[in-house]
């Protein structure tokens, strides 16, 4: 017993010197005037994240602001708790990507009591900034969910589908529904015919796998000659069933312009998948430092326009997007640092930045 | 192979007999699923099949599907055959999606740079790590096992995104023929022969339904109960690791996402297959017919048509009414 209990000793004592230590070179770290902004994200596991939050860690760096990356992964209770923490520690801002549209409101509330300046990125918080007109909200900078799933409708039609089938991602995540309402309303504006029910909930390549695999069952042969996917996730696993069932004339359309998405249409799998959104942290690190500084941007309410990436111009794209992070400049974008920066230089661009 | 476990002295408990194992008596005893209980999920998977027959037969009953539904079936079959040891040995293993994650993960990234085969026994040996640390956790230093395996659902998940930076690895070559027929074939059969072996022909298997039919009672008679219980939780690992492998052949890619609630599937394998969470009996073989049930309840109900939130709904529902039903009364007074 007494042995038990020196052991359990031992261990409790390691893990209070780990803990103590790593909290120490926590707080070691930081310096006296040196901004601190939070980044909330919702899944680093997913790609996605992995490269928003490294472009917005870049962002931060050329405004010389020191990044906190937290990660939630993907619960809403935690996200909270993360953006607690987060202002505890001290941050002077916080970006969040909030896990669903309904924890927006409480991550602002949270902001709001704290008199932290927040912005939000990739989905709308539920609360528009017009709504605000306290100096605590940055706004948010968020994709064009809606029109990226309008531009899969319109690659498709323009391909020369009529029989399309479709998947998406969770009931009452924003971005699903808003993706999957943009390519339906399009669809049916050129005329295309959505076999059966849209599958839900498929965002991964095994779910996506899985659903076209039974969407080949349902419609032998396969009746349907396009496939619509809200994420590149869900087409990888759509064009390697299609692929085993030796349907690789099906056409594939999805958004994210991911490096899988990229490959996918660099081997002629893949139409069209509208991509660069993920520099949206980044952009939203910038507006919420600018409300800080004191010069909040008049536009809080930014809807990117993604880059539309197809056959054409994915060598470009993987270029500047992929292998290496976007080369945007903070300090040139940022109207804290040059007063005379763009209201809408806030966007997704080919070739020379601000 | 009937004595591939052996008992050490420190694992003994006082007098020992393993004759008195091998009798069925009931109620403190191994026991087995009953006739009635054996035959209810392969009953209610027959019922599927006749009911998708009649509704849609034309397109449920055709050689391509029931190749895609044996395909969507391996993976979680695969890590539920691990999973089955453990339940059956009266504790849980909630890190079997992650463990497979980072193992199909772990193995991508080995058979890159040091070819297939090394990645896949690279892959296995993680998964087997992962399962030896949850074993030697939850029996050596009694922590139960829904904190160890709940703990290493997030180590394992996290060590996923450390190695691959959350990137997705490319599979190519053998390592992405483990996903597809023939392969993905030989790889269910092999972990099914394996599990169904070490479950009904060995000492092992014995001794995993006795400790979950009654710890106490089992130690008292002599088995091994530490070294059984950490070497079911290496088998779930293992087997875990395997399913991440197949997993990533059959995607083509590994991903830091992979296999994400894969240990609610996999429990639901188990649990519609008539093992009971209380453990004590079981068998592999229900398992794998636990699984062909989700997979084709959810096939069934896409091709009728049915919209997806009503199929979530009849899922969860017979999910709740399979274990109403096979549920063994006898053990009702334990059930928490």
């Amino acid at each position: 017993m007494n042995r038990l209990l020196s052991r359990r000793g031992a261990i409790a004592a390691t893990a209070a010197l780990l803990f103590i230590g790593t909290a120490a070179c926590g707080t070691g770290s930081r310096s006296g005037k040196q901004l601190t902004i939070g980044f909330a994200a919702p899944v680093l596991a997913n790609s996605y994240w992995k490269a928003n939050a490294d472009f917005a860690r870049r962002m931060g760096a050329q405004l010389g602001v020191k990044v906190i990356v937290a990660d939630a992964q993907e619960r809403e209770d935690t996200q909270l708790k993360n953006v607690q923490d987060l202002i505890a520690q001290g941050a002077d801002g916080i970006v969040f990507g909030p896990t669903t549209a309904e924890i927006g409101p409480a991550l602002l509330r949270a902001c709001r009591r704290a008199g932290i300046v927040c912005g939000a990125a990739a989905r709308k918080p539920g609360i528009e900034p017009s709504d605000e007109s306290d100096s605590y909200y940055a706004g948010y900078v968020v994709g064009n969910d809606t029109g990226d799933g309008a531009a899969g409708a319109e690659s498709l039609s323009d391909a020369g589908c009529k029989k399309v089938v479709a998947m998406s991602g969770l009931q009452g995540n924003s971005t699903a529904d808003a993706r999957l309402n943009g390519f339906t309303k399009k669809a049916r504006d050129r005329g295309l015919t959505i076999l059966g029910t849209p599958q839900r909930p498929v965002e991964l390549p095994e779910s996506g796998l899985k659903a076209t695999q039974n969407f080949l069952a349902k419609f032998p042969g396969p009746r349907f000659d396009c496939l619509w996917a809200f994420n590149d996730g869900s087409a990888i696993g759509s064009i390697r069933a299609l692929s085993a069932a030796g349907a690789q004339k099906v056409k594939v359309a999805s958004i994210d312009g991911t490096a899988e998405g990229v490959a996918a249409i660099k081997s002629g799998r893949m139409l069209v998948s509208p991509g660069g959104e993920f520099i949206n942290g980044g952009l939203a690190l910038i507006a919420v430092y600018d409300t800080i500084k004191g010069h909040p941007r008049a536009n809080r309410a930014v809807v990117l326009n993604t880059l539309r990436v197809t056959r054409g111009n994915v060598d470009a794209y993987q270029r500047e997007f992929i292998d290496r992070l976007p080369r945007y400049d903070a300090r040139k974008l940022s109207k804290a640092r040059n007063p005379s920066a763009a209201e809408d230089g806030l966007k997704i661009v080919f070739g020379p930045k601000a | 192979m009937t004595k591939m476990m052996e008992s050490s002295p420190q694992d003994r408990g006082t007098a020992t007999d393993e004759d008195t194992l091998r009798q069925p008596s009931a109620p403190t005893g191994p026991r087995r699923l009953t006739g009635m209980s054996r035959a209810l999920p392969l009953a209610g998977l027959v019922g599927l099949i006749i009911v998708y027959t009649i509704a849609a037969g034309d397109r449920f009953m055709t050689v391509n599907n029931w190749a895609n539904l044996v395909q969507q079936a391996s993976v979680v079959a695969i890590i539920g055959f691990g999973l089955t040891f453990v339940v059956i040995a009266g504790s849980i293993d909630l890190s079997v999606g992650s463990v497979a994650a980072f193992s199909g993960m772990v193995a991508a990234m080995t058979a890159g740079d040091h070819g297939s085969f090394t990645g896949i026994v690279t892959g296995l040996a993680v998964g087997a790590a992962c399962g030896l640390v949850n074993g030697v956790l939850c029996s050596i230093f009694k922590v139960p096992s829904f904190i160890v395996t709940l703990g290493m659902l997030s180590v394992a998940r996290g060590l996923t995104i450390v190695v691959s930076d959350s990137r997705s690895e490319p599979v190519s070559g053998a390592l992405a023929g483990m996903g597809v027929a023939p392969g993905i074939y030989i790889a269910l059969g092999c972990a099914f022969v394996v599990a169904f072996v070490l479950m009904n022909g060995t000492t092992f298997g014995r001794y995993t339904r006795s400790i979950g039919g009654e710890e106490r009672v089992s130690a008292l008679s002599g088995v091994p109960v530490r070294l059984v219980k950490v070497a079911a939780f290496v088998v779930s690992g293992l087997l875990a690791g395997l399913g991440g492998v197949v997993l990533g052949g059959q995607l083509g890619i590994a991903t830091a996402q992979a296999a994400t609630g894969f240990e609610l599937s996999a429990i639901a394998a188990v649990v519609l297959g008539g093992t009971p969470l209380t453990g004590g009996i079981g068998n592999v073989w229900n398992t794998a017919i636990g699984a062909f049930i989700i997979v084709v309840l959810n096939n069934g109900l896409v091709i009728l048509g049915v919209a997806p939130e009503i199929q979530q709904v009849i899922q969860g529902a017979i999910l709740v009414l399979a274990v109403f039903v096979a549920l063994d009364r006898s053990k009702i007074g334990i059930i928490k």
